[in-house]
């Protein structure tokens, strides 16, 4: 349990994921984001709505991990929370905003009397972040049996 | 029996010792491969995005990276049009592009196709040039201002795992 860093973490989540992308997208040009929104390529307020609550939720959990010793289950559950929140986050960061393209993004796009399709696959980013977050998963498990094993130890010695 | 009550304890703390351990290197190993795949994802994710930005803005600076040649053989009539692109390779890894042209008349039939692609190493550059045959007749018959250009181009990067394809259609 770390109070400080209970503090720190999801303060520091609330700002990376829900203050500086809205700061950011009232700092860009106006032209820029209309032009964006025109085109269809991007849901910017999808993305957007989409960080603040990955974001809340994070920082929530973050806290709770912080806040609670690695030998709770609710320890356990925060962190992997934690971890799939942000693999459906960057699924949808990958996917340009449809998080079930797993990567693939198609546009089509019609301007003028020009017809442009667009086929962008990020498909292996996103096995590959599947496969981080699967041993990041797999490290928080490891982490809890391990505070487990500690706490029995410390235990059995303080009463034997 | 003294040693021995001894031996045993001291097996007992080292067992409980072993298990504490092998679980948090297992833990810590977990951890490292866990940092390096996302460092792996990082560092793959920046190096193609910069790549291909940097191929990009290269094959488009270049002042022949477009042309279009038009030529038609005076005895038997036959016209070849060629599209060139000529592309910069200025990532870090080897790309693979395609051209697919389709000249189309005004109905959306297809008159010719021409198809090119290749490897270009990363420095080197190279170029596209898919050639559309066109027989006589149907070189007398086209009509540049009602045909349609179908363009169809293909880019692969990082050992072909990333790719990006556009097609681009100009309607009359």
């Amino acid at each position: 349990m770390n109070k400080v860093k209970g503090l720190i973490f999801p303060t520091l989540i609330l700002l990376v994921l829900v203050v500086v992308p809205r700061v950011a997208l009232m700092l860009a040009p106006v032209e820029m984001v209309s032009m964006i929104d025109a085109m269809g390529l991007v849901d910017l307020d999808l993305i957007l709505n989409a960080l603040t609550i990955s974001g809340l939720s994070m920082a929530m959990l973050s806290a709770i991990k912080n806040l609670t010793e690695k030998w709770t289950t609710i320890n356990l559950a925060s962190s992997i929370g934690s971890t799939i929140i942000w693999f459906i986050l960057s699924l949808l960061l990958w996917g340009a905003g449809d998080p079930w393209s797993f990567g693939e993004i198609r546009r089509t796009l019609n301007v003028m009397n020009l017809m442009a399709s667009l086929i962008l696959n990020l498909r292996f980013f996103v096995i590959l972040q599947a496969g981080a977050s699967l041993l990041g998963i797999l490290k928080n498990v490891f982490v809890y049996f391990s505070a487990i094993d500690r706490m029995r130890a410390q235990s059995g010695a303080s009463g034997g | 029996m003294r040693y021995w009550g001894i031996f045993n304890f001291v097996q007992l703390i080292c067992l409980g010792c072993r298990r504490h351990f092998v679980l948090k290197d297992r833990t810590r190993v977990l951890a490292i491969i866990s940092i390096a795949f996302e460092l792996a994802l990082l560092a793959s994710f920046l190096t193609v995005a910069y790549g291909s930005m940097n191929t990009l803005i290269a094959t488009l600076q270049d002042e022949r990276s477009i042309e279009m040649n038009m030529v038609r053989d005076p005895i038997t009539g036959d016209g070849q049009i060629t599209l060139s692109i000529n592309v910069q390779n200025r990532g870090f890894y080897r790309i693979y592009v395609g051209l697919h042209v389709r000249l189309l008349t005004s109905l959306g039939q297809q008159i010719a196709e021409g198809i090119d692609s290749r490897y270009v190493e990363p420095g080197d550059e190279g170029r596209l040039s898919p050639v559309l045959a066109l027989s006589r007749e149907n070189f007398e018959a086209l009509d540049l201002t009602g045909a349609r250009f179908v363009v169809q181009f293909d880019f692969k990067t990082f050992f072909d795992l990333v790719s990006f394809r556009t097609e681009l259609e100009a309607r009359p």
